[in-house]
């Protein structure tokens, strides 16, 4: 060092530092004044051990003065050893003043145990001090000057003072995670669930899911109470954000309180919390919009204190959105619970339908739809909860089109041109009481359920020029209770669950001119017919459940059994000239079923390193008996049934993965399948099902191979399904020149083969911060086929390649684009293969000028090469948004369909049938929207 | 009934025996399984960590650090992750009640720390361990880290006399104390090298600083850590990655083959750009991160 070199220093002594390499080395102390002051200031309680005094301190300074004056350099190096001579690594050398403990340089001994210290300064004598875990210390004074010193250490312990670490303070408790909402709102953000989207680990689906951690969530709470049971779209698109204070996000939540410590939870819930302890509040949203009138209201209004809760809403539109999805029950753990019980509305009937476009409701949906809820929870003594959610809708839909079908018979083909305006009218009442008590000693829920459906659909068609009417009354009523207990057994906790249910379906179908002459009338042409069916269900399953684990494999057993007694009758009468004549014995149904099952359900689970193996052995006995009064007929079928399932799963490394399946399934057939007499299903299919009860196995095996290297975001991945399923039962389908069906079924074993193969290649580019992947599926339908009387085999293939790609380099501008081909191919025996292919063009364009401003333009492109016409039609709809920041209100204006096309064409192919429907969408609109919150 | 009866004790039995059969192929289960053991543990050592997550705000927020030091190995990682981790582990072992191994789990805190940092004093290395989306990724650098300037300031913490020292890493300038008495060249986050623990160390905003909140010896206890499927990168390429999926993390999703979609306020599908721009909004929460270049 010379002098030049320490005014730099005392310019710019932080450079220095940063420049200087040596290790060790302490700067003087006028290169750093005011270092020591803002040391003390900053921890003001503790004094320096190691100074002693002041005078020592100062001449420490002097003495670094002076050393830097003298330029003297010297080395101390050495080896440091243990009593045996081997090296001892890792021990602290460090040099200080003569009996001063401040360290002025170090060294920390190598895996060789050997030290070197560099250091400058003109003290006459400087002290060596070793220390080291495990060994006891040692010093040594040496003249300032070049030298080597070899040190033998001896071992010792050396006891440090121990720190004991102090509890954490409960700062949170549990699994808890609270956020404010204040934090997350922006002035765009109207209802709760523009908050809760933008939560970490929060993800909000098309239908409104939410899923937390990519797993759905099991409950909704508001204020900690379950008002809505599930159906929470209304109060997450309702409620709104000014109401709030927080939003909780309660991980890995068990909702029954008595299972909380002892069954783990994968689900999380949201807990809202209100601002106010009595809150009313809800949101209004008028839209209006041309050509023709449109409209759309929205008015939600809602009451919470800490006993009670309501909400209530009255929404309706005619601008097709679907306003059925505000009741829909999202949360997982609801629908679990309607295990096996199939309860749903089922329609023996129906009218001639239009299959609707895959796109968005709204450019199709044309409907009149109206919806009122009201949802209300009131806490009852001994913490039971009585909950009420009760809703009407009513809805009036209109299709209008044109279907193409052609049926694939081995001696011809069929073609059949349907023009079809369908009227539906939908009015359903679903109520909903449930009682509850969640603690953690006792856990019980009812729930008692009321559904009516009075539905009914007319359609008017012509098909090949001829004009017909349909009339369809399809109401349906069904009463059910559920039930969920759990108790001990010693220490065994067991769940019990049953469910009961009646339901009863009148259904009648009308078709003016009658079909079927040649069946029902001799050839001769008549004026009506008229189907009737009555189906009453009676049905109850009931389970005991538990979970255990043993040395690794995890065990879920499950005990059952299932009574089902089901009355169908059913009548077809021809209406000819005001005469109305039953048809006769083999077109009515008067039949008893009874199916009483019992079941045991194993499934297993056990994990090793990288394997994973999942066994399942579900094993039921099956009792059913039918009687058919009528005929006289009737069959019984007693069959044990197992139904193993093996899955192995394998890691090679971080980038390959594989998972290979095989399982069995039998299924048996259900009421529908079995009917000795004849039932009109539709104006064109008759079906009659005099044959033992369906059996069908199936042995599947699947397997999956996954790449995906993240280090170049590449993904690759390949998955192949094989099925072969063996049938008791051959359906003959005899087609006439008008495509009407008539359907028998014989017993005759036969075999259907499936097989399918898909695959995804896919890579992230980061610096164009874009994203593109390439698929393809490829699959293949073999199944026997008896049409008019020959047996035939079918073939149904389809190849699906497809390409994605997002850009989204800019910050004011992003592109996506999707391409999509179908290609298919149908071939019956001994007839030459047809083939139709369509091709999906999809672009988005978002656009944000400014940050209040929003512009997307989406456009869909759709070229068809159908086997009766090729068509292409280009469709857009605008959207532009303007948020007014301070009074938050939201002006929106959608354009939809700019291009006004009226039609849209797509195809659709069963194994022996192909069909191209045509079906007529909602014209070029504007609807201008303002949407506000009220308190 | 008597025949749904019989069928009943047919049933329990044939469940009896497949769960005989099954627990015999189960009897090998392991608990530290992909664990590589590295080194045995000599001292516990606690340090609390207060760190302002975001620039946007001065609010901060606190959590343990733990740093095992072993003969010539060390591994520094926050308590919540390791305290998750180990339920993780005993949940897998074969004497595992599982039901009460969820409930611990349940319980078991948070971190957003979720890296392990490795000093290997042999081979004079520093590995980085983190997960990244769905990945375990790790990148190595010279040891020690960073070099350090050594003053004359001297005072007491933590009852052990402290000299100061001073270096830069990561783009910010650092104070940190550390001890002669505890002859233990180790200390918080990748810094190492001094001669004595490092007590207490901040940053000159004091945006992240290190408390020695605990100093143990330990009788037993292996430093493990998981190897399994661990990806080794450069450290530019790691914060590329990093980068990539805070920012664009619906690409990430995207380019391994998952999908999310999200719906605007009247139920339609948003665009990829609608969303990331919501998540854009909604960042700023965790945008102060402790290598800031």
């Amino acid at each position: 060092m010379n002098i030049g070199e320490m005014k730099a220093k005392n310019k710019n002594p932080r450079s220095y530092w940063k420049s200087k390499q040596r290790f060790g080395e302490i700067p003087s102390s006028e290169g750093w004044p005011d270092e020591v002051g803002r040391g003390d200031r900053r921890f003001g309680g503790s004094i320096p051990k190691c100074f002693s005094t002041q005078l020592k301190y100062l001449l420490f300074s002097v003495f670094l003065l002076l050393s830097q004056l003298t330029f003297a350099q010297s080395v101390f190096k050495g080896k440091i050893t243990d009593e045996k001579g081997n090296a001892v690594r890792g021990v602290n050398v460090t040099l200080s003043q003569p009996n001063a403990a401040n360290i002025l340089a170090f060294s920390i001994t190598d895996n060789g145990g050997n030290y070197k210290i560099e250091f400058t300064s003109d003290a006459d004598s400087l002290q060596l001090n070793l220390y080291a875990l495990g060994f006891a210390p040692q010093k040594k004074i040496v003249r300032n000057t070049s030298q080597q010193n070899d040190f033998t250490v001896a071992e010792q312990n050396i006891d440090l003072k121990e720190v004991i670490v102090k509890p954490d303070p409960v700062t949170r408790r549990g699994d808890t995670l609270t956020f404010n909402v204040g934090e997350f709102k922006d002035a765009n953000d109207r209802a709760i669930i523009d908050i809760i989207k933008k939560l970490p680990g929060i993800e909000v689906e098309a239908s409104g899911r939410i899923l937390y951690q990519g797993k759905p969530i099991n409950k909704y709470y508001i204020e900690g109470l379950d008002l809505l049971g599930g159906r929470y779209n209304l109060a997450n698109e309702n409620l709104p954000v000014d109401a709030v204070s927080g939003v909780q996000i309660v991980e890995n939540h068990q909702p029954i309180k008595m299972l909380d410590s002892l069954e783990f939870s994968e689900n999380a819930a949201i807990n809202i919390q209100l601002k106010n302890k009595v809150t009313v509040t809800g949101t209004a949203n008028v839209g209006v919009g041309a050509l023709p009138l449109l409209w759309e209201a929205n008015v939600t209004p809602m009451l919470f204190t800490k006993k009670n809760q309501f909400i209530g809403s009255y929404q309706a539109n005619n601008v097709g959105n679907n306003i059925a999805k505000q009741t829909k029950i999202l949360t997982i753990q609801d629908i679990m619970n309607n295990f096996e019980s199939d309860d749903d509305k089922n329609d023996w009937l129906r009218i001639q339908q239009l299959a609707p476009p895959s796109f968005a409701d709204s450019r199709w949906l044309d409907n009149n739809a109206h919806l009122a809820s009201i949802n209300q929870l009131k806490k009852l003594k001994n913490d039971y909860e009585l909950r009420l959610n009760a809703s009407y809708t009513n809805d009036y839909q209109q299709q209008a089109g044109s279907t193409t079908t052609l049926f694939y018979t081995p001696l011809d083909t069929i073609g059949i041109v349907e023009n079809k305006y369908n009227q539906l009218y939908f009015n359903s009442l679903e109520t909903n009481f449930s009682l509850q008590k969640n603690d953690p000693k006792k856990y019980f829920d009812n729930e008692l359920k009321f559904r009516g459906f009075w539905d009914g659909q007319r359609g008017n068609l012509t098909r090949n020029g001829e004009a017909l009417t349909q009339e369809l009354s399809n109401p349906y009523f069904s009463i059910s209770n559920k039930l969920k207990n759990i108790f001990t057994v010693g220490k065994q906790l067991l769940t019990l669950r049953s469910f009961v249910s009646f339901n009863q379906t009148p259904q009648s179908l009308s078709v003016t001119p009658g079909q079927f002459t040649n069946l029902l009338n001799a050839g001769q042409p008549f004026s009506a017919l008229n189907q009737n069916v009555n189906v009453n269900t009676f049905q109850t399953n009931n389970t005991v459940s538990l979970t255990r684990s043993y040395k690794g494999v995890v065990l879920s057993p499950t005990l059952g059994f299932i009574v089902q007694r089901q009355q169908l009758t059913s009548e077809l009468t021809k209406i000819n000239s005001e005469n109305i004549t039953p048809i006769g014995e083999d077109f009515g149904n008067d039949l008893s079923w009874l199916q009483t099952s019992a079941y045991a359900k194993l499934k297993s689970e056990y994990r090793k390193k990288d394997w994973r193996f999942t066994v399942e052995m579900p094993l039921t006995l099956y009792n059913f008996s039918i009687e058919e009064k009528i005929s006289d007929e009737g069959q019984t079928l007693n069959r044990l049934a197992f139904e193993p399932r093996l899955s192995v799963g394998y890691e090679f490394n971080a980038f390959w993965k594989t998972n290979v399946s095989v399982r069995r399934s039998v299924n048996l057939g259900e009421l529908e399948n079995v009917h000795y007499g004849y039932i009109l299903k539709s104006y064109r299919t008759i079906e009659r099902r005099n044959a033992p009860l369906p059996i069908n196995i199936s042995n599947a095996f699947s397997g999956g191979l996954n790449y995906r290297n993240p280090l170049i975001s590449t993904f690759f991945n390949v998955f192949y399904v094989n099925n072969v399923t063996e049938n008791n039962l051959l359906i003959s389908n005899q087609i006439d020149e008008n495509g009407a069906i008539e359907l028998i079924a014989l017993e005759q074993s036969n075999k259907s083969y499936n097989q399918t193969i898909s695959g995804r290649l896919g890579k992230y580019f980061s610096k164009l911060k874009s994203n593109a992947s390439i698929g393809v599926s490829v699959s293949q339908t073999e199944r026997q086929q008896l049409i008019n009387d020959v047996l035939a085999s079918v073939i149904y293939q389809s190849v699906r390649p497809d390409l994605k790609l997002t850009i989204d380099a800019l910050e004011w501008f992003g592109v996506e684009y999707k391409y999509q081909l179908s290609y298919l191919k149908n071939s019956v025996e001994n007839q030459s293969p047809q083939r139709a292919n369509q091709q999906t063009h999809q672009a988005e364009l978002s656009f944000y000028p400014t940050e209040q401003t929003f512009l997307g333009i989406r456009s869909e492109y759709y070229v068809n090469r159908f086997i009766n016409q090729n068509t292409e039609n280009l469709f857009t709809d605008l959207t532009f948004r303007y948020t007014f920041t301070k009074s938050k209100i939201d002006l929106e204006a959608n354009w939809n369909n700019v291009f006004n096309i009226k039609t849209l064409t797509t195809v659709s192919a069963s194994s022996f049938a192909y069909s191209e429907s045509t079906y007529q969408l909602r014209p070029s609109q504007v609807l201008v929207k303002v949407r506000f919150s009220f308190k | 009934m008597k025949k749904l009866l019989s069928t009943f004790c047919v049933l329990c039995l044939m469940i009896t025996s497949f769960a005989q059969s099954i627990n015999i192929v189960g009897g090998g289960g392991s608990g530290s399984e992909g664990k590589t053991v590295l080194d045995k543990i000599n001292y516990h050592i606690t340090y609390e960590l207060t760190f302002q997550p975001s620039t946007d705000t001065v609010a901060t927020s606190n959590e343990k650090m733990m740093l095992l030091v072993g003969d010539s190995t060390s591994l520094f990682f926050s308590k919540n992750a390791f305290v998750r981790d180990s339920i993780m582990a005993s949940f897998k072992s074969d004497k595992a009640d599982i039901s009460q191994m969820m409930a611990a789990m349940k319980s078991a805190p948070k971190s957003i720390f979720s890296y392990e940092i490795i000093k290997r004093s042999n081979s004079q290395k520093v590995t980085y361990q983190e997960k990244v989306f769905m990945d375990k990724l790790a990148y190595e650098e010279d040891l020690p880290a960073v070099k350090w300037n050594i003053t004359n300031e001297t005072a007491t913490k933590a009852d052990y006399p402290c000299q100061k020292a001073t270096t830069t890493y990561g783009g910010r300038d650092y104070e940190a104390w550390f001890s002669f008495q505890i002859p233990i060249q180790d200390g918080p986050y990748k810094f190492s090298g001094l001669p004595g623990l490092i007590v207490d160390m901040y940053d000159s905003e004091d945006q992240y600083h290190f408390t020695l909140a605990g100093l143990e010896k330990a009788t037993l206890g292996e430093i493990e850590v998981s190897e399994k499927n661990l990806l080794n990168v450069s450290k530019s390429k790691f914060t590329e990655m990093k980068t990539d999926f805070t920012e664009n993390p619906f690409k990430m999703i995207n380019a391994s083959g998952g999908s999310i979609t999200m719906k605007s306020k009247d139920g339609k599908d948003m665009s990829q750009k609608e969303m990331n721009n919501l998540v854009k909004k909604g960042r700023s929460k965790r945008n102060n991160p402790i290598e800031r270049e």
